[in-house]
């Protein structure tokens, strides 16, 4: 398995997300608070889950250990995240790191799920959670798409019920007793913020914006107005005022989410109640659904660009756009003029020469050759020179009339 | 006996980050695979006559005890299709994403890997169709799902290649007699044919809707 | 599980925290520049029980690449085996890479890199006594090591954490309050002229309405370490100086 190296971002590209951010526009056409769409679907078993936010894919799945506790918290079951980052090439080991850690503080620290409920013999056996977060294509803002994963994961999961007999545990299996869904206490969802040029900053970033920017702020949050983790990087300058404000907006956030969550949850549990129901991934890729299969991009509108143009922007010569001709050269393939007559104002010497030498040259002549200067109609030569006195150039056309008599052929110096 | 395989579904290019990539579904085992290449590669891997293939199967648990096996397995299925000398100093990376598993799934990857080769127009010498058949009580059922294939005797994974007809790769599990094998081989070539039939179709389809 | 009183009121208004600190109070802080030789830069802090080396080498060759525009920070963090009350065996724990890379940033964004190109800083930071506060102490320390080499920097780097028990704010947590469940922490690194944030790391819930006074806590926090690093930082010039 191998990595690539890192794409270097060509300084046009930084400017223009740059400008475009000062005027709150985006390149994908959104405003500097838009989120990209959110679709959320699930696999066959509990706790399999993909998340599509934009072009960006995350899949979770979430199985079950049973295992011993750790000596310190022997009545509380383990949760174990991992972070997968392969299948996009491009990335550091210290992304895996900062996304795994941004996870683990946000779900772990922030206390979200019960997991003293997970405990099957206090000190013994527990339940261990390990939690696959794999992020199949990276488009910026992974921090939020794998939270977004592993709630749905943990709100979808439900593990299987346990009775204890006189030290034997036995597991009944799906079919004997229903299983159980964990407990989870609240639900913290990590936003992203960067920052462009000193506190003009966007939210849910794609991949160029986030390879360009100046810093990022990650929040994690919850509908309670709690802020369970907060991650500042890179060379903006963020005051405490920026901080809070964004705080603000990712709850909101929150709790758009945390609803969508439960409500997409809700809808798949009750498919499954139902006898028939197709569930599972197959019937989301037979109705090409966003989440699985490409994300259709919604067209930009230009009209507003033209619209903005003043008198004196226009920089093309109208006369030579009036006389701009396009020719269509495939399918797909248009051209915008074909070229222009030779432009150069030739010197009164060198005009005097080229009028003598011209039977040498190896230029093609027509019947009438010399001294056609002051006819602009005249027939157009393939090397025609310009006048000094017209300002019209000439239309280029390729002669198909020519005889061999006319063509002169130099015959190379030979070679002793 | 007419071969009864799943219901068969693909979609072409739904990430956008890797060259080619295909999402195979054979039933309810579903297989995402992607292809990076043919792209750098670090001079301890450069190969001078042609271009380096590496292969990654990812399940869905990563303790997944047959991850190797798959992988050795894909690989040499692809070493010999792809037109590797065509394109030396280079590599070409096929990653298979596990997404559901409900029989079947070393096939599903095979066929999603050829699909995904497809789409990032990496240049082959024929297509290939990988088909499973499991044995129970001397009646050998063509595509199992996972029940089925718990259930059973024995397997056999064959991979088909499209030019000749010919089998790539053989890969077998449990109790077969020669009989059975036979068999399987003849409803795998039937089922391979289905299986060139819908790649083609896929395809003309893919196109039909961009033009 | 056990409830541990971290705050306790006594007749008196203000409470104490466990260590018999008021709330906003700064554990002592010692610092010592110029302590290796052998490297460009070194420094030692000592926070409350928390006590940090650090060492600077640089600006020097690189490794490998180099950047044409600005030089390579490159920062390693470590928490000694012998470091806290039980042995450590991992080095290159999660957590340590972790704040490797936010240190990293952090130096990134405070020392002037354009001044030199194609070359490399490498800051090495070694945590001799663990007891709460480790990656405040360690900006600390590193900020204070870059001086002593003479990189030139934007400003004073600062660094202190904060918490929140029993509805009441408070200033440099050490690692019993760290510890317990259920306590929010906060570590603002900062420029403080600019009142520039530069890292800010927190885990725990903190209510919206009152991270406004825990950040408040964390800042003030920075000032009064700032006054001490400035205080060390010109004594050790007028010793240089006799």
């Amino acid at each position: 398995m191998q990595r690539l190296k890192p794409k270097s971002i060509p300084s046009c590209n930084k400017n223009f997300i740059f400008t475009a951010v000062k005027d709150d526009k985006r390149i994908d056409g959104r405003s500097s608070k838009d989120f990209r769409k959110l679709s959320i679907g699930f696999g066959l078993d509990y706790g399999s889950s993909v998340v599509s936010l934009g072009d960006t894919r995350v899949m979770c799945n979430i199985t079950y250990q049973i295992a011993e506790p750790k000596a310190v918290k022997s009545c509380e079951g383990l949760l174990n995240i991992r972070v997968d980052l392969t299948a996009s090439m491009i990335h550091t080991y210290e992304k895996v790191v900062e996304i795994m850690r941004m996870i683990e503080k946000n779900v772990k620290d922030s206390r979200c799920l019960d997991l003293e409920s997970l405990c099957i013999i206090s000190g013994e056996k527990v339940y261990a959670l390990e939690t696959d977060i794999i992020v199949m294509n990276d488009d910026g803002n992974l921090p939020e798409c794998c939270s977004i994963a592993l709630l749905a994961s943990l709100s979808h999961f439900k593990r299987p019920d346990v009775s204890v007999v006189e030290d034997k545990i036995k597991i009944h299996s799906f079919d004997e007793r229903h299983p159980i869904p964990l407990n989870i206490l609240h639900y913290p969802f990590c936003t992203s913020f960067t920052f462009f040029d000193n506190s003009k900053f966007v939210c849910d970033p794609t991949q160029a914006e986030e390879q360009v920017c100046d810093g990022y702020l990650i929040v994690g949050s919850n509908i309670y107005r709690e802020i369970t983790t907060i991650h500042i990087s890179g060379k903006s300058a963020i005051t405490k005022d920026v901080v809070l404000n964004c705080c603000q907006l990712a709850i909101e956030r929150s709790k758009f989410l945390t609803n969508f969550v439960k409500l997409v949850v809700e809808q798949d549990l009750k498919k499954r109640s139902t006898e028939g129901a197709e569930i599972g991934y197959a019937p989301l890729i037979r109705e090409s659904s966003s989440v699985l299969c490409s994300y259709k991009k919604e067209e930009i509108e230009l009209q507003e660009v033209q619209e903005n143009y003043d008198d004196d922007d226009v920089i093309i010569d109208l006369e030579v756009a009036q006389n701009t001709k396009m020719y269509r050269y495939a399918s797909d393939t248009v051209g915008i003029g074909e070229g222009r007559g030779q432009n150069w104002d030739f010197i009164d010497e060198f005009q005097e020469n080229v009028e003598n030498d011209e039977n040498e040259d190896m230029y093609i002549e027509d019947e009438e050759t010399t001294n056609n200067e002051d006819e602009p109609d005249s027939k157009a030569k393939q090397f025609s020179k310009r006048s000094k006195n017209s300002n019209k150039y000439q239309e280029i056309t390729v002669e198909d009339d020519l005889s061999e008599e006319e063509v002169q052929i130099l015959n190379p110096p030979e070679f002793k | 006996m007419a071969p009864k395989l799943r219901d068969l579904i693909i979609t072409y290019n739904n990430l956008a980050n890797p060259d080619g990539s295909a999402l195979f579904c054979q039933g309810n085992t579903i297989v995402q695979a992607y292809v990076f290449g043919p792209v750098d590669v670090s001079n301890s891997k450069e190969r001078s006559e042609k271009a380096s293939l590496f292969v990654t199967f990812k399940p869905k648990n990563s303790y997944e005890i047959r991850k190797e096996l798959y992988e050795n397995y894909i690989r040499t299925v692809l070493e010999t299709i792809i037109h590797l000398d065509m394109h030396p100093r280079t590599s070409i990376s096929v990653i298979l994403q596990e997404m559901q598993d409900d029989g079947c799934l070393l096939s599903a990857a095979v066929n999603s890997a050829c699909c995904a080769l497809l789409d990032a127009g990496i240049p082959m010498k024929c297509m290939i169709a990988s088909v499973t058949s499991c044995i129970s009580v001397d009646a050998i059922q063509l595509d199992p799902n996972k029940e089925a294939s718990q259930k059973s005797d024995g397997s056999i994974v064959l991979t088909f290649e499209s030019s000749k007809n010919g089998i790539i790769s053989v890969t077998s599990e449990g109790e077969l007699t020669f009989d059975n094998i036979k068999e399987a081989i003849k409803l795998g070539c039937l089922a391979s044919k289905e299986i060139y039939d819908f790649y083609h179709k896929s395809m003309k389809k893919r196109f039909l809707i961009n033009s | 599980m056990e409830s541990r009183i971290l705050l306790e009121s006594t007749s008196v208004k203000t409470p104490f925290r466990i260590d018999g600190r008021k709330p906003h109070e700064v554990r002592s802080l010692t610092c010592r520049l110029g302590v290796f030789q052998q490297a460009d830069g070194s420094s030692y802090v000592k926070l409350g029980n928390t006590q940090v080396l650090a060492t600077v080498y640089g600006p020097h060759d690189t490794r490998g690449k180099s950047n044409p525009e600005k030089s390579i920070i490159n920062c390693k963090f470590r928490l000694s085996t012998f470091s806290k009350s039980t042995r450590r065996n991992l080095h290159r724990d999660i957590r340590s890479i972790e704040i490797s890379n936010n240190l990293t940033q952090v130096f990134d964004s405070a020392i002037l890199t354009e001044l030199y190109p194609h070359s490399q800083i490498d800051i090495y930071l070694e945590v001799v006594q663990s007891d709460g506060s480790d990656y405040a102490a360690c900006i600390n320390a590193a900020s204070l090591a870059i001086i002593d080499a003479g990189i030139p920097i934007k400003d004073v780097v600062c660094a202190c954490s904060a918490g929140f028990i029993d509805n009441q704010p408070i200033t440099d947590i050490n690692a019993v309050e760290e510890s317990s469940n259920g306590t929010p922490i906060l570590t603002i690194g900062m420029l403080p002229k600019d009142k520039q944030i530069l890292s800010m790391e927190s885990s725990g819930g903190i209510h919206l309405d009152n991270l406004n006074d825990v950040m408040d806590a964390a800042i003030e926090g920075c000032k009064s370490v700032l006054f001490i690093m400035k205080q060390t930082i010109l004594n050790h010039i007028q010793e240089l100086k006799d």
